[in-house]
């Protein structure tokens, strides 16, 4: 099977300086890919540059000729606070996230849609209300539908938890897994903390302006390139968690 | 002052010519003011009413009229103000202050050369609504359906843009197309405003009415809905004092909007909404 998208010796400047090194990886059917790395790694720019936001200086991303615009979610870091004053209710920030033509033009189906992605969501009771009086998790479980209205084959989070308390965190990362094997999205997650995102993802890619590790979960403990950037100890760590072996997909 | 003396006011063409075109404006840069003041663009409506004080001189040196001449060189400007800020050289607010000073500047060179028409010149500088011909009328009617209708067919697109730009050219919208748009309707507005308030003061008719309707207003579509009623408001009432207490039209509508601001904050204040 093809892989859904193929990024080839992307490279990437922010004006003389090399953000993005040669970097190849790709993101299959149903993947759970985890992009990791420090602050400053890339990651947030390899990922904009997939989504268009931001220009590829050489090397190039290959999607599969099924992805059609629309088809690729996305979840940007929180704008929480910036939404604050924002004059918009929930529902139509909502339908931001719709591309389809017919939806948007037919009020019933546009709001059909809706419902159902607040109901998966459990957003429903905050359709009416104005953004800003969100609390953080609330805020970001209305980008999450705003992501998936459009039922995206590809749904790509940056570092979706960094405001959310732990207890939050991990009902978010329940909601991602629920989303990846019941609706059958490909996730790619962006994060800088790699042992919370080595109990969910199937392949994680470690970045470091250029690509440390790249291959499944269940191999990174095997991996030297990793062991010489964090250390065998931190490795060692992430190997030995017992839930690790236990939610790391066949 | 009666009622009978307001209605014999209202019999008079140049009063109902300056309802009407007043009143289109109001509509029209109401509509547009939430999506400037939200994208941090409320500058860029007064920058361009500082072009179209050049573009007026040149059109009165042309012997020419101003509405004519000013909308498609305000595009232009416009669109100059976008390009050299999307490219990133100099920042969105030192663009529109180079793009409004080198106008100015050529405005005054442009009436120094010309010495016969300083006094209308004036006029487009602090408005005169009640001067307004039949051109300007049907002008005014047509550019007010073009601004109201873009605005409403382009709406998903428009609000998707002000809420988040990176979003929406991940769905796939033309935000490029959508800013011109946006600079585009800007530019016709203001044309159509310094009419009415003058160069110096239009800036205000875009930007008073959505900040009084952003501290009330939840959702998008209801504070348009209450810009566009305080903008109809402060521009009726407004026409009306001033012609009862012979004061300067733009300028007194204007000061009304402020007076709303200040009401506006405190009732925000009150409720804690902003």
């Amino acid at each position: 099977m093809n892989p859904l998208i193929k990024a080839e010796n992307v490279l990437i400047h922010y004006g003389r300086l090399e953000v993005v090194k040669d970097v190849s990886f790709n993101i299959e059917q149903n993947d759970f890919l985890a992009i990791v790395g420090p602050n400053g790694s890339g990651k947030t720019t390899l990922m904009k540059a997939l989504l268009g936001l931001v220009d590829v200086s050489s090397g190039k991303f290959v999607f599969d000729p099924s992805l059609q615009t629309g088809d690729v979610g996305y979840l940007p870091q929180s704008g929480f606070l910036q939404d604050k004053h924002f004059p918009a209710t929930v529902k139509e920030i909502i339908a931001t996230g719709l591309t389809n033509q017919s939806l948007l033009k037919n009020k019933k189906s546009k709001e059909r849609a809706i419902r159902r992605i607040a109901g998966l969501l459990d957003i429903k009771h905050l359709l009416d209300k104005k953004i800003g009086y969100l609390s953080g998790g609330q805020h970001q479980r209305v980008l999450m539908a705003r992501a998936l209205v459009g039922d995206p084959k590809v749904l790509i989070l940056d570092e979706p938890t960094s405001a959310l308390d732990p207890k939050i965190r991990e009902e978010f990362y329940t909601l991602i897994n629920h989303l990846h094997a019941h609706e059958h999205v490909s996730i790619v997650l962006i994060s800088h903390d790699l042992q919370s995102v080595s109990t969910y993802a199937k392949n994680i890619l470690y970045l470091d302006q250029k690509v440390v590790y790249f291959g499944p979960t269940a191999d990174i403990c095997n991996s030297d390139a990793l062991i010489n950037q964090i250390g065998a100890q931190a490795v060692a760590a992430l190997c030995q968690m017992p839930e690790h072996e236990h939610h790391i997909h066949p | 002052m009666n009622i009978t003396y307001i209605l014999d006011l209202l019999s008079f063409t140049f009063m109902q010519r300056a309802f009407i075109v007043g009143s289109l404006i109001a509509i029209s840069s109401s509509f547009l003011g939430i999506f400037l003041v939200l994208r941090k663009y409320s500058m860029i409506g007064d920058g361009l009413a500082h072009v179209s004080f050049a573009t007026v001189a040149l059109a009165l040196l042309l012997n020419q009229s101003p509405l004519v001449i000013s909308i498609p060189i305000v595009i232009l400007a416009s669109f100059l103000i976008l390009k050299l800020s999307e490219e990133n050289k100099i920042g969105g607010d030192a663009a529109i202050a180079l793009v409004s000073s080198t106008s100015v500047a050529l405005g005054v060179f442009i009436s120094s050369l010309a010495k016969g028409f300083n006094v209308d010149l004036f006029s487009y500088l602090f408005g005169s609504i009640l001067i307004i011909s039949r051109l300007d009328v049907i002008l005014s009617i047509i550019l007010s359906i073009v601004v109201i209708s873009t605005v409403l067919w382009f709406y998903h697109d428009l609000f998707a843009v002000t809420y988040d730009m990176d979003f929406a050219k991940v769905k796939g919208i033309n935000t490029k197309r959508i800013n011109q748009i946006i600079a585009m309707l800007t530019s016709i507005t203001i044309v159509l405003g310094i009419r009415v308030v003058g160069t110096l003061l239009i800036s205000s008719f875009i930007i008073f009415p959505t900040v009084i309707a952003l501290k009330i207003g939840t959702g998008f579509k209801q504070t348009i809905a209450l810009a566009v009623t305080v903008s109809l408001f402060s521009v009726i009432v407004g026409i009306l004092i001033s012609i009862i207490f012979d004061f300067p039209t733009g300028s007194t509508i204007v000061l009304l909007n402020a007076i709303l601001f200040m009401m506006a904050s405190l009732f925000a204040m009150i409720t804690k909404k902003g």
